[in-house]
C-alpha cells in the first residue's frame, strides 16, 4: 500500500475530495454555460461570512456557511427583482459584502483556537470521519437533486426565454440550482477551502469545453477532470508538503491549459485536412 | 354545436411603457392552421406585441387567450412554441448536440420531474424528421451552419407539440438558399395544420408565404386580409416610406 494511503487523514480527505469532484462541475457547468461564473465565487466569499459568523456564535460552520449562502442568493434575486442594478453589479455588491463582513466577525473573535487559514484555503487534517459523513450525505442529497431536474436546467440553460414562454418555472429553477451551489461551497470549506472552490466548480468544466463536444459528455469530461485533479493534487500536496486545496486547483488549471492545448492541436489538424482536401 | 375557439385571442389590449401607451385597446384573432405574418417599422411595437402574446410581458390592460385559455395557464403556454431572433439567446458556442436541444424541450411537455420515456424520444424523432435534418442529431451547436441552427430550434418547439409556432425574426443573418429552406420547412408545417405568426421585414418574400397579416405601427394599422402586405397606401401607413424604398431595405 502506498505511504500516502497508510494515514486515515489522507484517507479521508481523498474519500471527500472525490465527493466534491463528482459534485463542484455537476453544479459548475449550470453557471458556466449560463456565464455565472461570478455567481460561484460570490456564494465562496459570503460563505466566509458564514463560517466566521457560526465560529463567532459557536455554531457549525458548514451549516452556518449554507444559512449565509441561502441568505446572500435570496437576497440578490429580490434586488436583481427591483431592476435597479445590473446582476453582475449585484454579485459584486454581496462577494465583497460577504469577505468584508467575513474578516470583521474573524477580527471579533478572541485570539486562538480555530485556524481561519483552514476554512480559506482547506486543510485535510481537519477532515474527520464526522466532516466526511456530512460531505457523503449533502453531497448525494445535492446530486439526487440536480439529477431530478437535470433537463429543467439545460432548457433553462439553452435559452431561459424560450423557457419561460413554454411554462417552466424559470426562476424556481435558478433558486434550487444556486441553493444547491451553496450546499457544494459549504460542505468544500476543509478540503479545498471557501476561497478555491469556486475554481472547482469552474476550471474542469472549462477544460472540458475546449472540446467542443455535447452537454452529456462535457459534465462526463469535467468529472473525470475534477477527480484527477483532486486526486493529483492531493497526492502532490502529500509528498511535496504544499497547501492541499490551492494544488487541487493549480492541478485543475494545468488540466485546463492541457486541454486548450489539445483543441487548438487538433483544430489545426482539422484545417490541415480541410485546406487539402480542398485543394 | 361547439364553436371552433380562435388559436390566439387577443382582446382589449392595452400596453404602457414609461408612461408612454404602445398598444391602446385593440382586439383581434388568429384562427387556427392560419400563416400569419406581423410587420411593421423598428420600435412599432412587433416584438413587444409577440412577448405578451407569449405571457413573457404583462399587459397593462386586456387578455390573451390560446385556445381560449388565459395565457397565464400552463396548458396555454405549452400549446405555443417560440422561435427567437436568430441568435437569440442560445450561445452558438453552448456545448450541446442537437438532439440534446431539441429533447430538452420535451420538458414543457413532461414537466420538471417526470422521466423522459420513449414516447418523448419518439417524439423527438419525428421532429427532426419534420425538419429533414435527422444527419444533424449528434452535431453540436457549434458546428452547425446558421440555417440548420434555425431548423434545429424549429424541431425543438415541434417536439414540445407546439400547435402554434411564434417565430421573430428568424432569418437575419440566413444566406438566401438557407432562407428558401426554412420557407419550404414553415409551408409544410402549416399545411400539416401548424398555426404560425412570423414577424419580419421581409415584407415582399412574406406576402407570398402569409395568408393573413398584423401590421403594427403603435396601434393596430391593419389585420386580417395580407392587402396591407400588396398595397402602397397601407405600406405607407405602416413604414411612411413608398413601396419601391422598402423593396430595397427588405432583410
Amino acid at each position: 500500500m502506498p505511504a500516502i494511503l497508510q494515514y486515515d487523514f489522507m484517507i479521508r480527505a481523498f474519500e471527500a475530495g472525490l465527493i466534491l469532484a463528482v459534485l463542484a462541475p455537476t453544479i459548475g457547468i449550470f453557471f458556466v454555460v449560463r456565464r455565472y461564473s461570478a455567481m460561484a465565487d460570490t456564494l465562496a466569499h459570503v460563505s466566509l461570512a458564514g463560517v466566521a459568523g457560526g465560529l463567532f456564535l459557536g455554531i457549525s460552520a458548514v451549516w452556518a456557511a449554507l444559512l449565509a449562502c441561502v441568505l446572500a442568493i435570496l437576497g440578490i434575486e429580490k434586488i436583481r427583482e427591483q431592476r435597479t442594478l445590473s446582476s453582475d453589479t449585484i454579485v459584486s455588491l454581496f462577494l465583497f459584502g460577504g469577505l468584508s463582513l467575513g474578516v470583521v466577525l474573524i477580527g471579533l473573535r478572541p485570539a486562538g483556537g480555530v485556524n481561519i487559514s483552514n476554512y480559506l484555503f482547506g486543510s485535510v487534517l481537519t477532515v474527520t470521519d464526522a466532516a466526511v459523513g456530512q460531505i457523503a450525505a449533502i453531497g448525494v442529497a445535492a446530486f439526487a437533486a440536480i439529477a431530478a431536474i437535470w433537463r429543467s436546467l439545460l432548457a433553462v440553460s439553452i435559452d431561459e426565454e424560450v423557457a419561460r414562454a413554454g411554462g417552466l418555472p424559470v426562476r424556481l429553477l435558478n433558486r434550487v440550482l444556486a441553493i444547491l451551489g451553496a450546499a457544494t461551497v459549504a460542505i468544500s470549506i476543509n478540503v479545498v477551502g471557501v476561497l478555491l472552490i469556486g475554481a472547482l466548480m469552474v476550471i474542469p468544466v472549462l477544460a472540458a469545453m475546449q472540446f467542443r463536444i455535447g452537454f452529456r459528455s462535457t459534465w462526463l469530461l469535467s468529472v473525470a477532470v475534477s477527480m484527477l485533479s483532486v486526486v493529483c493534487g492531493l497526492t502532490a500536496s502529500y509528498y511535496l508538503n504544499l497547501a492541499s486545496g490551492a494544488t487541487v486547483v493549480l492541478c485543475s488549471i494545468a488540466f485546463f491549459v492541457f486541454s486548450m492545448l489539445v483543441s487548438m492541436a487538433s483544430g489545426q489538424r482539422v484545417n490541415a485536412v480541410a485546406a487539402e482536401t480542398e485543394d | 354545436m361547439s364553436v371552433k375557439k380562435p388559436a390566439i385571442a387577443v382582446e382589449n389590449l392595452t400596453f404602457e411603457r414609461n408612461g408612454e401607451v404602445l398598444f391602446d385597446d385593440f382586439s383581434f384573432e388568429i384562427q387556427s392552421g392560419s400563416y400569419v405574418a406581423i410587420i411593421g417599422p423598428n420600435g412599432g411595437g412587433k416584438t413587444t406585441l409577440v412577448r405578451i402574446m407569449l405571457g413573457l410581458t404583462k399587459p397593462t390592460a386586456g387578455a390573451i387567450r390560446i385556445f381560449g385559455v388565459p395565457i397565464d395557464i400552463l396548458l396555454a403556454r405549452r400549446r405555443i412554441g417560440y422561435v427567437p431572433q436568430f441568435g437569440g439567446l442560445l450561445d452558438a458556442n453552448f456545448p450541446a448536440t442537437a438532439d440534446e436541444v431539441v429533447s430538452a424541450s420535451r420538458v414543457q411537455v413532461l414537466g420538471s420531474w417526470r422521466r423522459f420515456g420513449p414516447a418523448d424520444a419518439k417524439a423527438v424523432a419525428s421532429a427532426f424528421k419534420s425538419m429533414e435534418i435527422e444527419r444533424l442529431r449528434e452535431r453540436t451547436i457549434a458546428s452547425l451552419s446558421g440555417g440548420e441552427r434555425q431548423r434545429v430550434l424549429l424541431a425543438r418547439a415541434l417536439a414540445a407539440e407546439a400547435d402554434i409556432l411564434v417565430l421573430d425574426e428568424p432569418m437575419g443573418g440566413l444566406d438566401p438558399a438557407s432562407r428558401e429552406d426554412f420557407y419550404a420547412s414553415l409551408r409544410k408545417l402549416n399545411k400539416s395544420g401548424k398555426t404560425i405568426l412570423f414577424v419580419t421585414h421581409d415584407v415582399h418574400r412574406i406576402a407570398v408565404e402569409a395568408d393573413s397579416a398584423i401590421c403594427l405601427r403603435h396601434e393596430l394599422v391593419c389585420h386580417g386580409s395580407k392587402a396591407c402586405l400588396v398595397t402602397g397606401q397601407a405600406w405607407r401607413n405602416i413604414y411612411h416610406a413608398n413601396k419601391a424604398e422598402l423593396s430595397e431595405h427588405a432583410d
